[in-house]
């Protein structure tokens, strides 16, 4: 009788604790489907289901659904604007953006974000660039001096264009400075409305691919890396620290999908965004402008501490105390629950310089799919080739000599020495001096083709 | 004072019609305005709209934003409608711009066509018996006021700037130039209440233009004589 007045109140008890713990989990992610180093963190992770695969169901989760909404932006600001409403518990964002949600968080008396995982980077600062119409009479970023330039003002691009303009000896003043956003500074250069516009990934591409735009500055050359990453609001990590968890394991896998066959990744990608899989390859294949890596890197936080000044100097973010912004335990957490070296991959940076030597150029057949090429030469005849037959080419892809940096084959310089070699140049000033020194002969793609194929 | 606000309290009763068409008209031609100039300056018309919950989305802050202050700025951002130009040149369709409706704001644009109505029936009533040059100076005034809290109060979005403040983006978008609209970020809410510091001073001043004129005393000369002003 006792034991069954125990059972009884052992059981009423456990209906009283039950509901504390089968609650519905809203997880709210703000992503951007326009910007391809977010990737791994927003529209792959949401299309494959990584995290509705990796999220916990055991222990104080055992009776916990999950209500995963994720809202699709142009731009990092608005996430920001919308994860203060608590409309969004996550943000996934390019480095000017992420500062200026953790600054503009840390303004406030009571909220918070964390940078809890980073999505990708570009070591030197691809990604960014500065374009011209294709057509245009500029080459060199000392051009532009009095000459209408367009960027979406606040954003990495912004800022890497005062970084280049500072490190040619100009000023903003030195320039007609507009105020566009990527999709109207594209419009603008296609229809040679400006001179010039600066942008973030993978605009610069885009622009390229299309045949709109020819780029003149690549983000490498201020040496500054460019990176993108994760924000969670604080009082939500406190809350549910195994899902912030669960999701930087959804980032590597994704990471993990995208390596294992770029080309499918990318056909794939461009269906779920809309943007050219032969851009997107160029950003996520082998060698390509991404390296793919979440871990928070000690030299990232550096770059954000610089990007930040950047942004403070123009009175366009609030302070921002990197040490409590900044929290490595959960991507700690994650990397220990995969089985993952966490500080083997912290220490692990991929310099394209390095990295890039040696690989194969390629051409992306419309009906064979990708081909490798060991030397220039090899990959010229072979697009002459292909040409000759009349097939479809998508995109070709090269390395330049200098940067290490993959670009599309139309859009480089190339020099045929006099030994019939050929090398390839991301930047005209590059090779003109390359040509000077070999006394080669600088080439547009369509004549190195040309040359190469006869 | 009281006999200045007696003379505003006077006008807006007896032209309250007017009073209140040119205090909601204001609102519906300001956003207009905004509008017209976004789409002649980009030469797109709007091409999608978007109705947000902003009830529930306020009693969202308000539950999750523990400081009062924190969340008052945070719920004077909030949408209620957003319209703007989807350009499906690129991905799925990128905006490239947007006009929004922000209840805070469109309370503050209220406020200033309610001000800017009272000067326009002020200066109706001093046209009886005040110079041209009066009038041609409170017009002045008044304009000034509300263009300065009308262009701090732009909610114009270039949707792509991941830093900028909105009425400064506004003011880009509008035309200004770019170095000069940046210059001006510090200063939105300075020149907002300055705006509206000058609009209150002119309706006073235009009040007490207004009041009816006691006779005035002759003044003394130093010889003792009455001097009648002229």
């Amino acid at each position: 009788m006792r034991l069954k007045a125990l059972s009884v109140a052992a059981a009423a008890g456990l209906l009283l604790i039950a509901p504390a713990y089968a609650e519905t989990i809203d997880i709210a992610i703000g992503h951007q489907s326009m910007c391809t180093d977010t990737y791994t963190a927003g529209i792959i992770v949401k299309e494959l289901h990584l995290l509705d695969k990796d999220l916990p169901h055991a222990g104080k989760y055992a009776n916990a659904t999950y209500n995963i909404t994720w809202k699709d932006y142009s731009s990092g600001g608005p996430i920001t604007n919308e994860m203060l409403a608590n409309k969004l518990n996550f943000g996934v964002m390019g480095d000017y953006p992420l500062i200026v949600n953790g600054a503009k968080f840390q303004a406030t008396d009571s909220l918070r974000t964390l940078y809890v995982s980073g999505t990708g980077y570009n070591l030197k600062g691809s990604g960014n660039g500065i374009d011209v119409p294709v057509a245009s009479k500029i080459y060199d970023i000392k051009q532009l001096t009095g000459k209408s330039v367009s960027t979406p003002v606040g954003s990495a691009s912004w800022g890497m264009l005062i970084k280049a303009l500072d490190d040619n000896h100009m000023t903003l003043a030195s320039l007609d400075l507009l105020n566009q956003s990527p999709a109207v500074g594209a419009a603008n250069i296609q229809a040679d409305k400006i001179d010039a516009h600066a942008d973030f990934c993978p605009w610069s591409e885009l622009m390229e691919f299309r045949g709109t735009g020819r780029k003149i500055y690549d983000g490498s050359q201020t040496g500054v890396p460019y990176l993108h990453g994760l924000v969670v609001r604080k009082d939500f990590a406190d809350k549910y620290p195994e899902v912030v968890v669960s999701f930087i394991k959804a980032i590597y896998q994704a990471g993990q999908w995208v390596d294992a066959d770029p080309m499918k990744a990318s056909q794939m990608m461009e269906g779920w965004t809309g943007v050219e899989k032969e851009v997107l390859y160029l950003y996520f294949s082998k060698g390509g402008l991404l390296t793919l890596d979440p871990t928070l890197k000690p030299q990232w936080i550096k770059t954000l501490q610089f990007d930040h000044d950047v942004l403070a100097k123009a009175d366009l973010s609030p302070p921002l105390d990197f040490k409590s912004w900044v929290d490595d335990s959960f991507i700690r957490k994650a990397y220990a629950e995969m089985g993952v070296n966490y500080d083997q991959d912290l220490a692990k940076i991929v310099d394209p310089a390095v990295a890039n030597r040696g690989l194969p150029d390629e051409v992306w057949e419309a009906k064979d799919g990708i081909k490798t090429y060991p030397t220039l030469k090899q990959f010229l005849k072979a697009v002459a080739d292909i040409k000759a037959t009349g097939a479809k080419i998508n995109a070709t892809y090269v390395y330049d000599n200098n940067s290490g940096l993959k670009m599309f084959g139309k859009s480089g310089f190339y020099v045929k020495s006099p030994d019939g070699s050929y090398t390839v140049f991301l930047l005209k000033d590059d090779a003109d001096s390359y040509a000077k020194s070999v006394k080669g002969q600088v080439l547009s793609f369509d004549q190195a083709v040309s040359t190469a194929g006869a | 004072m009281s006999g200045a606000l007696a003379v505003m309290r006077e006008t807006i009763r007896e032209n309250r019609g007017a009073w209140l068409a040119m205090t909601f008209g204001f609102v519906v031609v300001y956003y207009m305005t905004l509008l017209a100039i976004v789409v002649w300056r980009i030469g797109s018309l709007p091409n999608y709209v978007v109705f947000y919950n902003w009830p529930a989305d306020v009693l969202n802050i308000i539950r999750s934003t523990p400081s009062v202050r924190d969340m008052l700025p945070i719920i004077g951002n909030e949408w209620i409608f957003e319209t703007g130009y989807k350009n499906y040149s690129y991905g799925h369709g990128i905006a490239e711009w947007s006009l929004a409706i922000i209840p805070p704001k469109v309370v503050v644009v209220t406020l200033l066509g309610a001000l800017s109505g009272l000067s326009v029936l002020l200066l109706r009533r001093l046209r009886a018996h005040c110079p041209a040059r009066m009038q041609g100076a409170g017009a002045a005034a008044a304009g000034l006021g509300s263009l300065l809290v009308a262009m701090t109060n732009v909610t114009l979005f270039w949707v792509s700037c991941c830093s900028t403040a909105t009425w400064v983006v506004g003011l880009s978008l509008l035309g200004l130039e770019t170095t000069t609209a940046y210059a001006l970020l510090p200063y939105g809410t300075d020149l907002s209440v300055v705006g509206f510091a000058i609009l209150l001073a002119t309706n006073y001043l235009l009040a007490r233009g207004c009041l009816p004129r006691a006779p005035r005393r002759p003044a003394r000369s130093a010889r003792g004589l009455a001097v009648q002003d002229l």
